[in-house]
């Protein structure tokens, strides 16, 4: 038997069990996943406080709706969903309340994005603290439209096949294909602008 | 950008993204080395993954990944679990249209008893003073008042009875 079905086969006793009340399946679920989730929701939101949040939440989802989870798609996936629509909704909520764009970073930052430069130059972590980096992305990623941002960071930043994603987001792959071209074409762009 | 590079934009992001099937491969890079413009798309690919992927997920303490799994389940048993045993009633109640049924039943009993006993009721009503009454009643909406000698009727709205208010004890 292959790793993959091994795999599928003990998520599904899992997801069982955790349907019947076990409490323990409830614990293994969390060590298990614990993990990809915080790394999405941080890769998603930018932060350690909004990650661990979101964590919270996904989580405490799951259990609320695992008897209504038919296992039309893998657990993985669907947990994977699940902590997508939690930060979209999360970010949507940020955004009503506060919104901030690129232009708003204060000039030190400007002057650390204009030392970028193309692919063949050294990275641009070379330049910059992780702290002001990080700041430059999630401000790069804020300028995007949330369907662009799920994409970028859902290939980019978690390495998810085309596949997976066209799983996770309901859609088919050429849907996935072009979303991802537009989102780079214009993350492209918006960096382009702060290279200059 | 010509017919051709319109043609391999999918199998160059394909390609980019390492999902290309490996007989396709030759042509796309073919087509790479002599065309300037998708060159310049796939370096500009290339610089935004190389910036993303600057800066990974920073690794956080230990403290955190140690107490998360008790925090979200003594959230979830502590005020998620009550919480959702509250739900539940209310579904229970809401889902047992039977239940309901009776409920409207039995009000509109009591509303036609009390009703009936209204109509049946339907006679004078006199107060006298000193006695028991010692006051005049308070009525918030009266239909009809008027004085007689030394008597008041009064007819509340709503209602078919007349109360009638001595003014003097009679014998």
């Amino acid at each position: 038997m292959n790793d993959r079905l091994q795999n599928s086969l003990e998520e599904r006793e899992l997801v069982d069990s955790l349907k019947k009340g076990d409490d323990s399946a409830l614990e293994t679920i969390i060590d298990m996943y614990n993990r990809k989730v915080y790394s999405l929701a941080y890769n998603f939101l930018g932060n350690h406080q909004d990650a661990e949040d979101i964590v919270q939440m996904v989580f405490i989802k799951v259990f609320q709706k695992i008897k209504g989870f038919k296992g039309k798609s893998s657990f993985s996936t669907w947990l994977h969903r699940i902590t997508i629509n939690c930060c979209k909704d999360f970010l949507k909520a940020k955004y009503r309340s506060h919104t901030y764009y690129l232009e708003d970073l204060n000039p030190d930052d400007k002057k650390n994005v204009d030392n970028l430069t193309p692919s063949n130059q050294p990275l641009p972590s070379d330049y910059l603290q992780d702290k002001e980096l990080n700041e430059i992305i999630n401000s790069a990623l804020d300028n995007l439209s949330l369907e662009h941002r799920e994409i970028i960071i859902m290939r980019e930043r978690e390495g998810l096949s085309y596949e997976e994603i066209s799983k996770i987001l309901d859609c088919n792959l050429g849907t996935v294909m072009s979303r991802l071209f537009n989102a780079r074409k214009k993350l492209a762009e918006i960096l382009k602008k702060k290279i200059r | 950008m010509n017919n051709k590079c319109e043609e391999t934009k999918t199998d160059l992001m394909l390609y980019f993204d390492g999902e290309l099937s490996s007989e396709k491969v030759p042509d796309v890079e073919k087509h790479l080395k002599e065309c300037e413009s998708c060159q310049n798309e796939f370096k500009q690919f290339q610089s935004v993954r190389n910036f993303l992927k600057a800066n990974p997920v920073p690794e956080h303490n230990q403290e955190y990944w140690g107490n998360l799994k008790k925090r979200i389940v003594t959230h979830y048993y502590n005020a998620v679990a009550p919480e959702k045993e509250r739900k539940n009633i209310f579904q229970f109640l809401f889902s047992k249209p039977a239940f309901w049924v009776a409920c409207l039943l039995v009000l509109f009993l009591i509303t036609f008893m009390f009703k009936g006993k209204e109509n049946s009721s339907d006679l004078l009503v006199a107060y006298y003073p000193g006695e028991k009454q010692t006051s005049m009643p308070k009525l918030k909406s009266i239909k009809y008042s008027e004085e007689l000698g030394n008597l008041i009727v009064m007819q509340p709205k709503g209602t078919d009875t007349l109360i009638i208010w001595f003014t003097k004890k009679q014998i």
